[in-house]
């Protein structure tokens, strides 16, 4: 049965986290996000919904489902760009039409797919996940904070958001280069930039409206997928930046989140072949009406050249 | 049925040009209570629709009825609810956010080998980009309407977020709030500075605006004065508050 669910997670910075957006100079700056407080306005470091909708959700969800139904290593490029970046419309393709059948066999057979949406080559599919964007457990931000996890807040007083924030520093040498060049001739290159601190906290969370079982299973999966697989948000995770550890504070106790996984799992498998159908017939439709637009482009190109290089007419 | 005024309180910013008409709000939170009827599997709403065929939506606020009457249908040109264009409540770090997508390369792996091949990322199909977002720090979103306030509360207690980009978190509303007040302000009231009426919401243009308007109040557009506002056979000049 589909109820409307709102599930709020806490993240905390176990390694530098660098959740950039924009530089100045040589040095990066951390994405900040303004708050409105009685004491004005103040600018907190945030983790955006966009990064986490991508990173904890759809790119770890869509990587389980495919290795799943035996699709890894199998998909067309489009396929992919489809299932791990949401796609993209393209155009000429899109016509005045909408294919429900279509629409109602991906909500079914996909349920990441109904939460996450995309947008096929040629029709736009809209899904039902809100992704709320990691704030800063700070001073700052104590109103927000109240409103999703009113326990946290009750624990007592915040410290300011500058107290979680530092910065970080590497070199970085070019050794092509250092193999001619003699000892005062330096070619390092020094890099910094500003990051939150290890011990601060991120509140996020998710809703959905009418959620099923098997979607929140998919939802919940894709977080297990996320934290198998390092559980980092922002970049140079290469270097160890960004690794969080999350937990679920409210919205779902752990013996329903065991049975919805355990519902989306079972849907799956018993979805498998249909699902890599779906996605293969989907996909040539939109391969036959790339071609038939392609065939009509050149033949329009013949046309024209045909009108710009009239051919010669033979006098009589 | 009473005079309310409507209060959005938001937690986070405010995306796109601004917040959302009160009656399509409404008219999204009312269809989803209602369901889909249980002879269908779904249906989309489109340029083409013949709204003759189509029940209105029953929206907890009172409406008016606007120019002509269809002979055949017996419905009025523009049936427009008794509820004011939004009024943002301090609005302030008016900036840009950004909406960044590229093709990440981590799943190479998952692509047929066939398929792996070089690919322009700056055009096309499969192009980056980083679009820019308006958002505002918005307190508070008000509405002056005139309905039923628990049947406004209990449609609107479904709405979690307003403007554009909820699916990443902006406009995300704390609590709703519907407090009664003395008069109905929702199309017109008393303009404190100029004198006279000023204009509260988008109407089309027509004998029913009041002699008493004040000038500075309005300005004349091209748009639909009544859901669904984005369908272009629904635009009519109007004249929308400023």
């Amino acid at each position: 049965m589909s109820k409307d669910r709102s599930i709020t997670l806490l993240s905390e910075v176990m390694s530098l986290a660098t959740h950039m957006a924009g530089s100045a100079g040589n040095v990066s700056l951390m994405a900040r996000r303004e708050v409105a407080t009685p004491d004005g306005v103040f600018r907190t470091a945030w983790l955006s919904g966009n990064a986490l909708r991508h990173r904890m959700v759809r790119s770890p969800g869509f990587g389980w489902l495919v290795d799943r139904i035996g699709l890894h290593g199998k998909l067309s490029l489009m396929q992919a760009n489809f299932l791990f970046h949401g796609g993209q419309l393209v155009k000429g393709l899109a016509g005045p039409s909408e294919d429900l059948r279509r629409v109602a066999d991906w909500q079914s057979l996909f349920p990441l797919g109904r939460l996450l949406g995309g947008c096929l080559p040629d029709q736009i599919l809209s899904g039902t996940l809100v992704v709320r964007p990691g704030v800063l457990v700070c001073r700052e931000n104590a109103r927000i904070i109240e409103h999703h996890a009113g326990d946290l807040a009750a624990g007592g007083r915040f410290r300011p958001a500058s107290a979680y924030e530092s910065g970080y520093q590497y070199t970085r040498g070019d050794v092509a280069g250092a193999r001619g060049s003699s000892e005062d001739e330096s070619n390092q290159m020094i890099f910094a930039g500003e990051c939150v601190i290890p011990g601060a906290a991120f509140i996020h969370g998710f809703s959905i409206q009418h959620a099923e079982d098997a979607e929140l299973g998919a939802l919940l999966l894709a977080l297990d997928s996320w934290e198998a697989g390092g559980a980092t948000v922002g970049g140079m995770s290469a270097r160890g930046h960004g690794h969080l550890r999350t937990a679920i504070v409210s919205g779902v106790d752990p013996e329903e989140a065991e049975a919805c996984k355990a519902a989306y799992v079972a849907h799956v498998d018993a979805n498998k072949d249909a699902c890599v159908e779906w996605l293969n017939r989907t996909f040539a439709k939109v391969d036959e009406k790339i071609a038939a637009k392609a065939e009509k482009a050149s033949k329009g190109k013949k046309g024209k050249a045909a009108t710009a290089e009239p051919e010669p007419v033979e006098a009589a | 049925m009473a005079y309310l005024r409507v209060s959005a309180h938001l937690l986070s910013p405010l995306a796109g040009g601004g917040a959302p008409k009160l009656d399509s709000l409404l008219e999204c939170a009312v269809s989803r209570l209602q369901g889909k009827p249980s002879d269908k599997d779904g249906w989309k709403i489109h340029e083409g629709t013949d709204w003759s065929t189509l029940a209105e939506v029953p929206i907890p606020l009172l409406r008016r009825d606007l120019g002509r009457v269809d002979p055949e249908t017996g419905r009025p040109q523009w049936r427009v609810a008794l509820c004011s264009d939004p009024i943002l409540i301090d609005a302030t770090s008016d900036g840009v956010d950004y909406i960044n997508r590229r093709l990440d390369p981590a799943n190479a792996l998952a692509i047929d080998p066939a398929e792996r091949k070089t690919i322009s990322t700056s055009g096309g199909v499969y192009k980056s980009y980083r679009l820019p977002l308006r958002r505002r720090i918005v307190n508070r979103v008000d509405w002056f309407a005139a309905g039923d306030r628990k049947g406004v509360l209990k449609a609107l207690k479904r709405i979690t977020h307003i403007g554009v980009k909820p699916s990443v978190g902006y406009g995300e509303v704390d609590r709703w709030e519907a407090i009664a007040v003395d008069s109905d302000y929702s199309w017109f009231a008393p303009d404190l500075e100029a004198g006279g009426l000023m204009l509260m919401r988008t109407l089309p243009l027509g004998p029913w605006l009041p002699a008493g308007l004040s000038p500075s109040s309005y300005n004349k557009d091209f748009m639909a004065p009544c859901p669904p506002y984005w369908q272009s056979a629904n635009r009519t000049e109007v004249v929308t508050p400023c």
